[in-house]
């Protein structure tokens, strides 16, 4: 077994049994992904407002066509793609998310 | 009796605040960051007091600039931020220079900046900064 075709075994089976969250869509499709929104304060004025910063971590393959836009729903909440995905070079790719309106 | 410094902060406050207020929550020198379910808040403080001049004899009464911040926060998730926080300026702007004395308890209450600041995370959020510079003139003596 090559070395590409363990690590992609080892990344599948990370985002099925680790990933936050429960039910994730990517653009409609149901994907396995590692969910996180971690509290955040966004940076303006002199005491900032409190947020979060959602992140959708999905293997290279799921996030094939995702672009800025595109709709992602985590357990009923729905967001969307913030910034261009951000390949890791190891097979997966991270999405940045914010809230839809 | 409170000091210039609190008598001008309470003066706006208390303008920001007249029914109807400019906004939901408007408090006086918050220390914390504006909560997750807030969308719009208004932060009022004074940021600096100077003297005008230094009176020559002693007992001349003394003209000082207080700097006031009146911050604007506001939050979207669909609008651009730009487009929720200007009618909140314009309502703390026009709420301030409708009477400039704030009730008398400054000579005049005058414009001087606005500062915007904009971020994006799970929500897009903005802060505009109004920076107003009160006059006074106290007694010599007095800080009031």
């Amino acid at each position: 077994m090559s070395f590409a075709t363990l690590l992609q075994r080892v990344n599948t089976t990370a985002l099925k049994r680790l990933g936050g969250g429960t039910l994730k869509t990517l653009g409609g499709v149901l994907v396995d992904g590692d969910f996180l929104a971690p509290y955040t304060q966004s940076d303006v004025g002199s005491l900032g407002m409190a947020s979060s910063a959602p992140v959708l971590v999905v293997s290279d393959g799921a996030a094939v066509g995702a672009t800025v836009g595109t709709p992602v729903e985590v357990d009923n909440v729905a967001y969307t793609v913030a910034a261009p995905p951000e390949p890791d070079g190891f097979g997966f790719t991270r999405l940045v998310l914010e809230l839809a309106a | 009796m409170s000091t210039l410094l609190a008598q001008t902060v309470t003066a706006v406050m208390a303008a920001l605040q007249a029914a109807p207020a400019v906004c939901p929550q408007v408090d006086r020198i918050r220390l914390r960051p504006v909560a997750l379910d807030t969308m719009q808040a208004v932060v009022v403080r004074a940021a600096a007091c100077a003297a005008d001049d230094v009176a020559l004899f002693s007992g001349q009464p003394i003209s000082w600039t207080t700097e006031l911040a009146v911050e604007c926060y506001a939050r979207t998730t669909g609008a651009e931020p730009d487009a929720v926080i200007d009618p909140l300026i314009e309502a703390v702007y026009t709420r301030l220079m409708t009477d400039p004395t704030l009730g008398g308890a400054v000579l005049a209450l005058v414009p001087k900046q606005v500062q915007i600041d904009f971020e994006a995370d799970a929500d897009k959020t903005a802060c505009a900064t109004l920076i107003f510079h009160a006059r006074h003139r106290a007694s010599a003596g007095s800080f009031s």
